[in-house]
């Protein structure tokens, strides 16, 4: 075999252009599709750890709320203990008054009706007081009596006429 | 007008005639006099001149002392 | 028991020896006739008109015809025993009662005696029961509220210590429970009651007292009764009995509410007693002086100034239509006398509109001048918007289509009208009106169903008295709706229509 120097050269130059033409043509657009694809991995990657800190942050959002509804939750029953206690207390104060109240009622209302009863008695004692002196000067006047009575009170008479 | 004496017996003569010129004196001689005989009023006299009544009985005063002593009690 | 006795026993005594009992002259009368309660008495020569008489047997009568020869008495109590030729004898006394502080809580007759079963009260002075009303110059214009707690009076027609307003309607409309839901309403308003009973039944009455006594009411309540089975002069009586009680506590300076249920049945009982006297009737035989009758009756409540003591008398007198002719002999008469009607209607009341005041034909006279200056910012104008509102009412019932301001309109007037219904014993403080009424005019009812507003109304009041009690007291004590109250009321009804989502109209959903 006879290798000749000019082609070895030939298709070195040969090859070298092959090279070049197709670094330029056919390397350079596969690396930019492949940069731009590592950038859009990249970009997605990225993404995808700024959702799971978005959602950490919702996450822990969501607790604070949760923790912050609970105690006002826990606050509010806690009010509502606190303002149903005081009313019992209320509740009972009060009663205690309209015990005493009604207790004072009623001493009253004995007092009265002992008070009415010796009025009661008083009248009935005064009323037989009279008829029992009705009876008693009626039976103790005799005709002679009656006859000075009846004189003396003509005299009075007389007087205021 | 008529006068209307009421008492527990019959009155004298010498009484009747007092009282008769008593009340002829203030109300002038056209009084007719009548007499009454009631046993209710205990003792004493009334009299009633028309519309005024004159209460000088036992009865009465009775009860106007069982009124003075209600209302004081 | 034995030492009071016998200490009695020794007063007695010595009162006996003490007493000078003399003679006595007496002006006495002698009964000629007697029938329905009337006496013609000859004699009695210097009896005065309105002079008590004593009956014999502890009954009394009531000197009312003075002629030359004889005398017509009209008997008071019970009078039996009377025969022709019985003897009866002047008492010197005009017609008055005893009255004291303790007569309040109690039920008295027209002639001032208790007739609830708990004995005798202290009587500390005597009130005659005719007087003359007072002059123009003690008295001083009404300018005080008196607080109803019926959302419809206290907003469109309000009433002042001191003014005269009178409740008319036919028979069954709500009236009576008008006047007894002011009176449960001034339980912690320093204010007196007297509730004169007239001609109504026994029954009504006990059940009216039985209200008074579970309210707490009767603490600061007289009821003076003269129910129907009680004599026709006792039943004339009473509305004057009911005002010398009335103007024991005047003289006292306080404010006193007086309502008479009803004047039409005293109206009636005074023709009975004048007919039975034979004097003269005139239209529909009532006696010539039934107007005096009760203009002599109602201008003894006033208000007087300072000098003589400050105190108001507010009557609410009742009078019962028949067939609501307004026109009849007795509504006009008191009509004229009184300063302002409140109109009940029986087709609002059979509509489900209580209480049933006709808004349009109701009036007071005192109008805003007696009203809290809170109340008059939020009610200024809403008697003219539901005046607005019933014309278009009856309008729009022929009209099928309307445009959208009309429907508004009627939705806001349906609501108003729906947040005037209350029931006659829930009275309601004068900061409770005031929301509710805020509520209404700035159309927060508007998103509401009109089936869901008294619910509604329940639960805001209940909300306010517990979330925003403070709110309701400033509103009390400021008496005047500042900037600061009113955007506070707005946060709040906003808050609490947010809140209640249940009670919104749901919107159909657009196809």
């Amino acid at each position: 075999m006879n290798i000749q120097f000019s082609q070895i050269l030939f298709q070195i130059v040969n090859f070298s252009i092959l090279v070049g033409a197709l670094s330029y043509l056919l390397f350079k657009p596969i690396q930019k599709i492949f940069k731009d694809r590592t950038k859009r991995i990249e970009e997605g990657q990225k993404a995808a750890e700024e959702n799971i800190t978005a959602q950490k942050r919702l996450e822990s959002l969501q607790k604070k709320t949760k923790q912050h509804s609970e105690k006002k939750a826990t606050q509010i029953v806690k009010e509502a203990k606190d303002k149903a206690k005081s009313k019992r207390l209320g509740i009972l104060t009060q009663a205690k008054k309209d015990g005493q109240i009604l207790i004072e009622k009623m001493k009253n209302d004995f007092e009265t009706e002992k008070n009415q009863a010796m009025k009661k008695m008083e009248t009935t004692m005064l009323e037989a007081v009279i008829a029992i002196s009705k009876k008693v000067i009626g039976k103790s006047l005799n005709k002679k009596a009656h006859t000075q009575l009846i004189n003396q009170e003509i005299e009075a008479i007389i007087k205021t006429l | 007008m008529i006068a209307t004496i009421i008492s527990t017996q019959k009155l004298t003569p010498v009484a009747l005639n007092k009282i008769k010129s008593a009340i002829n004196k203030k109300y002038g001689s056209q009084v007719k006099f009548e007499q009454k005989i009631d046993q209710s009023i205990i003792g004493g006299i009334k009299i009633t001149l028309g519309s005024i009544e004159i209460d000088a009985t036992i009865d009465g005063k009775l009860r106007r002392l069982y009124q003075e002593l209600l209302s004081k009690l | 028991m034995m030492k009071k006795k016998s200490l009695f026993v020794k007063s007695l005594v010595d009162q006996i020896n003490s007493s000078q009992i003399a003679l006595t002259q007496e002006s006495v009368g002698s009964v000629i006739s007697f029938g329905d309660n009337v006496i013609q008495a000859t004699g009695l020569d210097d009896v005065q008109a309105g002079e008590l008489v004593n009956l014999g047997q502890n009954s009394l009568g009531l000197a009312l015809n003075l002629k030359r020869d004889t005398v017509g008495i009209v008997v008071l109590n019970e009078a039996r025993h009377i025969t022709v030729g019985s003897i009866i004898r002047r008492t010197g006394r005009i017609l008055s009662i005893d009255v004291g502080d303790n007569i309040l809580g109690r039920v008295v007759n027209s002639l001032g005696r208790p007739v609830d079963g708990q004995g005798t009260f202290i009587a500390k002075t005597s009130m005659p029961l005719e007087k003359i009303a007072p002059g123009v110059m003690t008295r001083k214009s009404v300018d005080q509220p008196l607080q109803t707690g019926i959302k419809s009076v206290d907003s469109m027609i309000p009433i002042g210590k001191g003014q005269r307003e009178l409740i008319i309607g036919d028979r069954s409309t709500g009236k009576t429970a008008i006047a007894l839901g002011t009176i449960l309403n001034q339980v912690n308003e320093n204010v007196i009651c007297v509730y004169v009973c007239i001609g109504q039944k026994g029954s009504s009455l006990a059940q009216t007292i039985q209200v008074f006594q579970d309210r707490g009411a009767m603490a600061y309540t007289v009821v003076v009764a003269a129910t129907a089975s009680q004599t026709a002069t006792e039943q004339f009586l009473a509305p004057y009995s009911g005002q010398a009680i009335a103007e024991y506590f005047l003289n006292q300076g306080k404010d006193v509410l007086i309502v008479f249920d009803d004047l039409s049945k005293h109206a009636v009982a005074y023709r009975e007693i004048s007919l039975l006297l034979r004097r003269p009737s005139g239209r529909e035989a009532y006696p010539g002086d039934v107007f005096y009758l009760h203009s002599r009756l109602l201008e003894r409540s006033c208000r007087l100034n300072e000098n003589y003591g400050g105190g108001s008398i507010t009557a609410l007198p009742i009078i019962e239509t028949k067939a609501n002719d307004v026109s009849a002999y007795i509504p006009t008469n008191v009509i004229s006398i009184t300063d302002g009607q409140i109109y009940l209607e029986t087709d609002l009341f059979n509509a489900g509109m209580k209480p049933a005041i006709n808004i349009g034909l109701s009036v007071s006279r005192v109008g805003s001048a007696a009203q809290v200056k809170s109340m008059k910012q939020v009610a200024g104008t809403m008697k003219l918007d539901l005046a607005q509102f019933r014309e278009l009412e009856a309008f729009a019932q022929f009209s099928s289509d309307l445009d959208e301001r009309t429907k508004k309109q009627l939705d806001r007037g349906e609501r108003i009208n729906e947040i005037l219904k209350q029931g006659w014993d829930t009275p309601l403080k004068i900061s409770e009106q005031i929301t509710i009424i805020f509520a209404a005019i700035n159309g927060y009812l508007d998103t509401i169903e009109i089936k869901y507003i008294k619910l509604w109304e329940k639960e805001y009041l209940e909300y306010l008295h517990t979330q925003h009690a403070q709110l309701l007291a400033l509103i009390t004590q400021q008496g005047k709706l500042g900037e600061k109250i009113k955007k506070e009321l707005h946060e709040v009804v906003k808050k609490f229509n947010q809140l209640h989502e249940r009670f919104t109209i749901k919107q159909e959903a657009e196809l």
